[in-house]
């Protein structure tokens, strides 16, 4: 019987809103990703968000608008080696989604960025029930002279509200960043909208809540295989839709 | 499921075929790869199981229209983009050049939902390529997906074995007979 948590058992020294979100939602993708260190494939929609905010950020920060979009879309190119009409949907709507985003921060001046350019990342420290475990976030726009802090999202369609999961990473922010406001800017290709959906408190709670239970399941057994063997898998849910064989070979599901 | 055959009539091939679904003439059997040859049909799927290798260099994908007269594709430039599909009826699909033995190969050149999610899961694996080398690759098993639209396939999964010096027989294939010739086109499910 070992003294660990199940967070120490498997080596997991911090969380992170999608860590959180990601167990939440399809626990078999976290044991993959987080405990099996077989990562999905980084999908058309993913390298379309990475793209955009790197193009946005450049911009914010004196690169000229067709430059980051060439930039952008070179970077996509290189990443997408083989096509189809999905991602080509995706690659039309990088330089529409740079575009309005500008048009919403261009008022706030140039964002602030760590030292090294990177993203700011942000902790805060979540105690359960027999464990600590800091939770780790990076900031993709800061301003600090608006007293801002911007997460950009970039979708096909406008959400009316925040998701669970987009709240969730917005309280942790939020918490982490103090009295400035923490908002999430949502781009598609033809419209854009601010959100700043949830209770900071509440969702914090909800976080620890799943970060509990999510603990006490880690210490079932300090065998990842053992683990993917027994944890309910959802083949329908989106996460997999890149990955099937893959979910298939780990999971015989 | 639409088949459609030629007869062949003496044009040169051989061409690969995939079938999620049995032929119903039961020249193949469901979720088995075939090689046609003139008017011959064989069951090749020990031969990817085992391992062929495939000419990335000359892959191509696009659209295809399935008639009475034989099959149009339109090509695109690259597999790096795809251009719009030109109308209604047309199917994603590929061309490649596999060689499935020593001496011999032939083109795997087809439409439909279970070629093209078999190449584009396998094309992930191709971004770890050992300089100038093909990959060897080997059918796995399958997988049965189901369209939010309706509709289901089955398509091979293809996991790269190794990187391979290019075969001789590969050498001597031509891509402009691959798809010029190409009368025959099993389009192997809805998409």
């Amino acid at each position: 019987m070992t003294d660990q948590n199940g967070f120490e058992m498997h080596k997991i020294k911090h969380s992170s809103a999608s860590s959180i979100n990601s167990w939440s939602a399809n626990p078999g993708v976290f044991i993959m990703d987080k405990l099996l260190k077989k990562r999905r494939p980084a999908s058309a929609a993913m390298w379309r968000g990475i793209t955009v905010e790197d193009a946005v950020a450049a911009v914010l920060t004196g690169a000229a608008v067709e430059d980051a979009v060439a930039t952008a879309l070179a970077k996509f190119d290189k990443e997408i080696q083989f096509a189809d009409e999905k991602t080509e949907r995706e690659r039309a709507a990088i330089e529409p989604m740079v575009e309005l985003a500008l048009e919403e921060l261009k008022i706030y001046g140039e964002p602030e960025f760590s030292v090294d350019g990177s993203q700011q990342k942000v902790e805060i420290n979540c105690a359960g029930d027999g464990w600590k475990l800091p939770i780790i976030g990076y900031l993709d726009l800061v301003f600090p002279k608006e007293g801002l802090v911007v997460d950009l999202k970039t979708t096909m369609r406008m959400p009316a509200k925040m998701s669970a999961d987009h709240i969730r990473q917005r309280c942790i922010y939020q918490r982490c960043v103090g009295n400035s406001q923490v908002k999430f800017l949502y781009v598609t290709p033809k419209k854009s909208g601010w959100l700043e959906d949830g209770d900071v408190d509440e969702n914090l709670e909800q976080i620890k809540a799943i970060l509990n239970r999510q603990e006490r399941f880690l210490r079932i057994s300090d065998d990842p295989e053992y683990l993917a063997s027994i944890v309910p898998i959802d083949p329908s849910h989106f996460y997999w839709s890149d990955c099937i064989e893959q979910r298939q070979k780990i999971f015989g599901v | 499921m639409f088949e459609f055959d030629s007869g062949g009539g003496g044009e040169s091939g051989p061409y690969i075929s995939w079938h999620s679904n049995g032929r119903k003439d039961g020249e193949a059997e469901a979720k088995t790869f075939s090689m046609k040859d003139g008017d011959e049909r064989s069951d090749i799927t020990s031969k990817f199981e085992k391992g062929v290798v495939l000419d990335i260099d000359k892959m191509k994908t696009g659209w295809a229209l399935f008639g009475l007269n034989g099959t149009e594709w339109q090509w695109n430039q690259s597999v790096a983009r795809f251009a719009p599909k030109p109308g209604d009826d047309w199917k994603k699909g590929v061309s490649i050049p596999v060689a499935v033995g020593k001496d011999t190969s032939g083109v795997w050149i087809q439409s439909g939902a279970g070629t093209f999610l078999a190449v584009s899961e396998l094309a992930q694996q191709l971004k770890d390529r050992d300089g100038s080398k093909l990959p060897m690759v080997k059918m796995t098993g399958t997988s049965d997906i189901d369209f939010k639209g309706g509709g289901s396939t089955t398509y091979a999964n293809l996991e790269v074995a190794k990187w391979v010096e290019r075969p001789e027989c590969l050498d001597t294939t031509d891509d402009a007979d691959a798809f010029e010739l190409a009368d025959e086109a099993e389009d192997d499910d809805e998409f």
